[in-house]
């Protein structure tokens, strides 16, 4: 125990040690300014000859990797610059060969956030990896570099996306409106329920309306996690063609929690000339779909 | 051998149990490792304050229940309310709380009673009113007002009220950290394949950490013990248990500190059940059961990070409440879900996960417990095997030390959060305490979960449910048995430091007593030290069994309690007071002996050493009188301190017994007499009775036994003792040739020892006549006898004869047949007689000799009425004096027509306590003028003046003996006369200097036939003289003499230099056989002694001698055993050969 304390307190202090080092150092490449896509650092004798050693880089590309996160604009820039001039995509490359998936992550993460395009064919290989956390990282980087085109993965997709994952992706789309040639239309057709589930996602988050007609497609879809998903983008998107297709959904929807679902989603739907249909089902059977209907009334006639 | 085997099975039981226990730790140790790296790892490319803002994470309904929290629900309300957390409710559940706690709520947070719609999917205790604020701020807020009905029952509200897809159960007083909820939430939406019905994390101790506006500023090591120590324990349940079990998809229990539950499993498992009261562990167990009826893929997930900070009871008495609620809770929902036990149905929830909380979390401190009252027992009854005890006690702690601080290093690699400089120490020391002064307590705590648990069933219409105040331990409880039993234990502990002071003074007053009436021992302090540490374990082992036997009775009634457990106390203390008085009498402590005797021998005994007289009489009521005022007067007074005096001497006496055992030998006192007078007289009776009525399973050795002088053994299995006689006639060539047998007396005179006794006697001799004598003769200086008391003379003098079990005349009727010297020489002719002053029935010795065919017995009963009695002691003799005894030898021997040969038999008794002789006064004159002869020192006649009637009597015997010789010379046959006398064992009642001394005896060998006198330093014992005897009467006068024989003795060596060529046992008591001289050396029970040329002896280490002695010594108790079991001494041809028609 003794040994293993000794020797992390070793590699804490080898660690603090050359990240001071290379502090001030770092601090004055991200604070140089230049526009030069070719801009060449220049970088002290004594930062070189510890950069010799492959400790020391793999810290330095450590340091960067971290800035990089929480830095945009010409400072992040500067800090690709410095990565490509002291060649550092070589450690995360060679860390794309390893057999350890965390270390094949981490280079992947790394090329990604280095904004390494170079690289987009090798991790789009790695899109399909039988190590989920590879995957998710491989798919991330692509969607990072690529944007609605790093998506072009879900065309092969053999594992489902964890909603987890959904999430992330849809984090680094947020920004990006959806068009029609981006691929959805075959998404929302896809055989992977997951890649379906993250499409109707993308929708109700962007309130892409045009995509309307093959939302409601998906409401008869034979999976529940699509159809709730639909019900779910349909609410997002307020309209009363989506009020109307919800109330339709209802009468057909064999899924009690669907039909839940869907009083709830008429809170944001629904108005005043709902009113009557929902309290008709106060008095349901159900006492899920009468407290659904309960609240979502007095939701309702509260609003109007 | 049944005991044996019960320790066996008991041992081998709590082994094995010990190493699957062991086992499985050492695989969750091993099994977490990779699933904490892996998450370790996973987290780096984790960013989950995705989940805080995103409209796609799942919504979450924050449950805090609160029961009396009005000192800090503002505070911790707000804690939960600052959680950042886009789809986040929270419900308060005011569980009827008594204090202020809703009126603050309402203040505080602006609350006004909305109308609420819900379903109740879980049937709870009625709602008064539910609660929103009218500030939009706290618009996540619902606070709930309920009538009281315990946790589980607010928590089953809170589900119903619920809107939110998951559902987080908190304590109100947690302290979360900044992104707790969002690690918790994670799982449920990272997996693909199996829905994830639970989350659980991490609980640390926020003991001494510092906590500012609801959060956790500064991590601290908890300062003091007890949450310092569990600390310790939460990472090892938590960093490793969890850990593992949550890899195997086995958890079993999610915190109810802080968990997660998906809400729709939760209700269609029925939600919390109210009856228990381990409600989170059984919401879990119930969860997992209806996803494997369902056969719904599932999993219950756990993550290493600590989210949650809680306060650890400070005080045994909340930590003991705590541990026996979890107990219960564990029990309950064991018993619910038995179902699940070993259930192929169920998978690893029925195979792996409850099989392992049934066997090594409910029955592990049982199991644990009842190992320790089998092992309490099994000390005290002696048949602990220590090595393996210690070995096993050993390899258990050094585990559990691994265990603990491989836990730690865990938390030193993975979260470290105690890096302040000599935390990690701190851990570490904590662990190595942790075994003595935590883990026993949590051990009880257990068993009194189980025993309330047991109450409850008995007593299930009278529970009152407390609701919160259980969790934090204020509550009023209606009195349990546990706590019954504690009551009656702390009572008892008052009494016990009484009895305790009471035992202690009477250690004193019979030390300053034996001092004042014979001698202190030298090195007095450390002897009494000794003697109050040997009292200290017994009162350690009596006070267990009283401890048990009042808390027992203190059920019943405390008056019932006290009544009997004193009385037992006193009459304890009363029966030390007799055997310290025997002791002070005897020298020797009374132990299994007692049971050798016939109850008209212990009368007989008893009464005439004074057994009973005014003195004890007064000793006894005294100690009564004393007792009574202790336990009235002083134990009340103690009973703040009992507890403190009780345990430690607890300690005290656990640690002497263990240093025993770890330095066999190191404190054994070497002086006979000391070592006595520090035993404890009634821990040393019961102990040797207990040994005697259960005696061990005989000892067995790989190493050959050894004989200094072969045997060659005829027919070892049918008969063990019989060899083909090879006796040296090693007295021809000190005799006179003659033609006629001569005429042997054997003198056998009470209680000389050579102590006293000769040249070189170290108390200095006080028989100059035998002094004289022994110039004149053969003499052995270096003599044994083979028993520390008269029951072993005649048969290991006349029939060299094995012991049995309480000694050979105790075979009595049963006496297996043998040969002896008597029967031998009336075979050939020979006319015998015994000759004793007391009663010949006594140890059997008429019986004995009845079977050797004796001619004639003469005994008490013989002697001529004008003979005087010796004097009486309390109405008891024990006959006649030596010199009426020598006269009557004389007189039944009178005329020329005498029987001739002859072999005359003669045992005294004047030198037996009470040492009361006649002419008491005159020998008591001479006593002192022969210490003016010795040029004693005033000091040494001082010492000696405190035995002056033992010396007066071996005077008296002395100058007995001299009469008895001088008037022999003028007899017709004195000339052809051997006289061999010699001690029947060395007289007990003055001190002994050894543990050899008991049986250091002279043997003269005096006969006009002796060619000339000769001094032997060789070591021989009575049982050689038998074989040496009828060797020499063989070759010399043609007896016939069997030539196979079964004499246990060699023969006597006439080697002048000290050495000893025999192996013989030496019996001390009739039931205590631990003596073995082989060599140069003396095995007495476990310590081997190195006998010196003066037959002093100094103790020796070195284990070869003592295993080579113990296995030559074993080798003659399988031999004798095998007698005692029904094998024959002596084929029947032989025996009818030569007994005497």
């Amino acid at each position: 125990m003794l040994l293993i304390l000794l020797g992390k307190k070793r590699i804490l202090i080898k660690t603090g040690l050359i990240a001071s080092q290379l502090e001030e150092w770092l601090m004055d490449v991200i604070l140089e300014n230049n526009s030069e896509i070719n801009h060449v650092f220049l970088i002290p004798r004594e930062i070189k000859l510890l950069l010799q050693s492959k400790f020391a880089r793999s810290i330095l590309l450590g340091e960067l990797i971290t800035l990089k996160k929480s830095l945009s604009g010409n400072s992040g820039d500067n800090l690709e610059k410095i990565y490509n001039q002291l060649n550092l995509k070589e450690i995360s490359l060679k860390r794309l060969t390893s057999k350890l998936w965390h270390v094949k992550a981490k280079g992947i993460q790394e090329l990604a956030i280095m904004n390494q395009h170079s690289n987009n064919a090798i991790i789009l290989e790695l899109t399909n990896h039988q190590d989920h956390m590879v995957r998710m990282e491989a798919q991330t980087a692509l969607v990072r570099l690529r944007g609605y085109k790093g998506l072009q993965f879900f065309d092969n997709l053999t594992y489902p996306l964890s909603e987890w994952h959904q999430l992330n992706l849809l984090s680094l789309l947020a920004h990006q409106p959806i068009t029609g040639e981006n691929g959805i239309f075959n998404w929302l057709h896809s055989s992977n329920v997951s890649v379906l589930q993250f499409s109707l996602k993308l929708i109700g988050e962007q309130h892409a309306m045009e995509f309307h007609e093959e939302v409601v497609k998906c409401l008869s879809h034979p999976n529940e996690i699509v159809r709730r998903e639909a019900i779910l983008c349909l609410a997002q998107m307020p309209s009363n063609a989506a009020a109307e297709e919800l109330n339709r959904q209802f009468t057909v929807e064999p899924e009690k929690n669907l039909r839940v679902c869907i009083i709830n989603e008429f809170r944001r739907t629904g108005s005043d000339l709902d009113l009557p249909f929902l309290q008709t089902l106060q008095h349901d059977e159900d006492v899920d779909i009468k407290l659904a209907a309960n609240k979502t009334v007095l939701y309702l006639q509260k609003v109007f | 051998m049944w005991k044996q085997v019960l320790y066996d099975l008991f041992s081998y039981g709590i082994l094995i149990y010990s190493v699957t226990l062991l086992a499985s730790y050492i695989f969750i140790g091993l099994y977490s490792i990779g699933e904490t790296r892996k998450y370790l790892r996973k987290s780096s490319f984790t960013d989950y304050n995705l989940l805080a803002s995103s409209n796609y994470s799942p919504s979450v309904t924050i449950l805090a229940p609160a029961y009396n929290e009005g000192a800090n629900i503002i505070e911790n309300v707000r804690s939960l309310l600052s959680i950042h957390y886009n789809q986040l409710e929270l419900i308060v559940i005011n569980d009827g709380s008594k204090d202020d706690s809703m009126q603050k709520l309402k203040d505080a947070y602006d609350l006004e009673v909305v109308d609420f719609l819900y379903h109740v999917h879980i049937p709870a205790k009625e709602v008064k009113a539910v609660y929103k604020s009218r500030n939009s701020v706290y618009k996540k807020l619902i606070v709930i007002d309920k009538v009281n009905g315990g946790k589980a029952d607010a928590l089953n509200t809170g589900i119903n009220l619920a809107s939110n897809q998951y559902l987080v159960c908190i304590d109100v007083d947690c302290i979360l950290e900044q992104d707790a909820l969002l690690k918790l939430v994670k799982p449920f939406i990272e997996e693909t394949g199996k829905r994830v019905i639970a989350t659980g994390g991490v609980v640390r101790i926020a003991n001494s950490c510092i906590i500012q506006n609801g959060r956790l500023v500064d991590v601290n090591l908890p300062k003091e013990f007890l949450p310092r120590v569990q600390t310790l324990e939460y990472i090892r349940a938590f960093l490793l248990g969890r850990m593992a079990w949550s890899r195997l998809n086995g958890l079993l229990l999610i915190s109810g500190a802080f968990g997660a539950f998906d809400r729709e499993i939760v209700i269609k498992a029925g939600g919390y059940d109210h009856k228990t009261v381990g409600e989170d562990m059984e919401l879990v167990v119930r969860m997992r059961r209806y996803m494997e009826e369902h056969d719904i893929p599932y999993k219950v997930a756990y993550i290493p990070d600590p989210l949650c900070w809680t306060e650890a009871p400070g005080s045994f008495k909340i930590l003991g409440r705590q541990r026996n609620r979890w107990t219960r809770g564990t029990i309950e929902t064991l018993k619910i879900h038995r179902i699940l036990f070993f259930n192929p149905r169920y998978g690893l929830l029925g195979m792996i996960s409850y099989p392992y909380w049934f066997f090594f979390e409910f029955l592990a401190p049982i199991i644990e417990f009842i190992g320790m009252i089998g092992f309490i027992l099994f000390a005290i009854t002696g048949i602990v095997n220590w090595t393996f005890f210690l070995a096993l006690l050993g390899f258990v702690l050094t585990f559990g030390w691994l265990y603990s601080i491989f836990a730690i290093l865990m938390e030193v690699v993975t979260y470290n959060q105690y890096k302040k400089k000599g935390e990690v120490l701190k851990l570490i020391l904590t662990a190595l305490m942790e075994p003595f002064l935590f883990h026993p307590f949590v051990v009880w705590s257990a068993i009194r979960g189980n025993i309330d648990l047991l109450r409850k069933k008995n007593s299930w219409g009278e529970m009152t449910r407390q609701g919160f105040n259980l969790q934090t331990g204020v509550a009023i409880e209606k009195p349990t048995l546990a706590s019954r039993l504690r009551d009656g234990f702390y009572t008892w502990l008052s009494l016990a430091a009484g009895w305790l002071l009471v035992l202690l003074l009477l250690r004193t007053a019979d030390f300053i007593y034996n001092g004042i009436v014979h001698q202190y021992p030298g090195q007095i302090a450390y002897i009494f030290i000794i003697s109050i540490l040997n009292d200290l374990v017994f009162f350690l082992k009596a006070n267990l069994v009283f401890a048990g036997l009042y808390c027992l009775l203190f059920l019943a009634n405390k008056r019932i309690a006290d009544i009997v457990t004193i009385s037992l106390s006193i009459v304890v203390t009363l029966v030390s007071v007799a055997l310290m008085q025997y002791f002070s009498l005897s020298f020797v402590p009374l132990g299994a002996d007692l049971y050798g005797y016939s109850m008209k021998d212990i009368r007989q005994t008893a009464g005439a050493s004074g057994g009973i007289n005014t003195g004890i009489i007064i000793a006894f009521l005294s100690v009564i009188l004393i007792s009574l005022a202790i336990y009235k007067w002083i134990s009340p007074g103690l009973s703040r301190a009992a507890k403190w005096i009780n345990l430690a001497a607890g300690i005290i006496a656990i640690t002497w017994m263990v240093t025993g055992i770890f330095t066999t030998g190191r404190f054994t006192i070497h002086d006979e007499y000391a070592g006595n007078l520090a035993k404890n007289k009634l821990n040393y009776f019961i102990t040797a009775s207990f040994d005697h009525f259960f005696p061990g399973s005989a000892e067995t050795f790989d190493q050959p036994a050894e004989n200094s002088k072969e045997f060659y053994y005829t027919d070892e299995a049918r008969y063990p003792l019989l060899h083909r006689d090879s006796t040296a006639d090693v007295l021809f060539p000190f005799f006179n040739k003659d033609t006629v047998a001569p005429d042997i007396v054997i003198l056998l005179v009470e209680g000389l020892g050579r102590a006293f006794t000769n040249e070189n006697a170290y108390l200095g001799s006080f028989t100059p006549f035998l002094d004289s004598l022994s110039k004149h003769s053969l003499y052995w200086e270096n003599f044994l006898s083979n028993g520390g008391r008269t029951f072993a003379v005649l048969p290991s003098l006349l029939g060299s004869l094995p012991f049995g079990k309480n000694g050979f005349s105790e075979f009595g009727d049963k006496m297996p047949d043998h040969l002896s010297l008597m029967s031998i020489l009336k075979s050939n002719g020979y006319f015998t007689s015994f000759f004793y002053g007391g009663d010949a029935g006594f140890d059997n010795m008429a019986l004995f000799l009845k079977k050797q065919q004796i001619d004639e017995i003469y005994d008490i009963k013989t002697f001529p009425p004008a003979y005087p009695l010796l004097p009486e002691n309390n109405g008891f003799s024990w006959g006649y004096g030596d010199k009426e005894l020598f006269k009557h030898v004389l007189n039944k021997n009178e005329g020329p027509a005498g029987h001739h040969p002859s072999l005359q038999v003669v045992l005294t008794v004047a030198t037996h306590n009470p040492f009361l002789i006649n002419e008491q006064e005159h020998y008591l004159g001479e006593f002192e003028q022969r210490m003016n002869s010795l040029n004693f020192s005033e000091k040494q006649k001082e010492e000696h003046r405190k035995y002056d009637h033992q010396y007066a009597s071996v005077m008296y015997a002395d100058d007995a003996i001299r009469s008895f010789i001088n008037n022999y010379r003028i007899r017709d046959g004195f000339k052809n006369t051997i006289f061999l006398i010699t001690g029947d064992h060395r007289m007990p009642e003055i001190p002994m200097a050894t543990k050899i001394d008991r049986y250091h005896v002279p043997l003269i060998i005096y006969s006009p036939l002796l060619k000339g006198p000769a001094k032997f330093e060789s070591i021989s014992s009575h049982s050689d003289i038998a074989p040496s005897l009828l060797a020499y009467l063989k070759h010399n006068f043609n007896l016939r003499v069997p030539s196979l024989v079964s004499w246990v003795g060699s023969g006597i060596d006439t080697a002048h230099n000290f050495h000893n060529i025999h192996n013989t046992a030496l019996k001390q008591t009739k039931t205590n056989l631990v003596d073995f001289i082989m060599g140069d050396y003396h095995l007495n029970e476990e310590t081997v002694y190195k006998i010196l040329k003066n037959m002093d002896e100094e103790p020796d280490p070195d284990p070869a001698v003592k295993a080579r002695l113990k296995a030559s010594f074993a080798k003659f108790r399988q031999k004798n055993e095998q007698i005692i079991q029904g094998k024959l001494i002596l084929p029947d041809s032989i025996y009818r050969k030569f007994y005497p028609k």
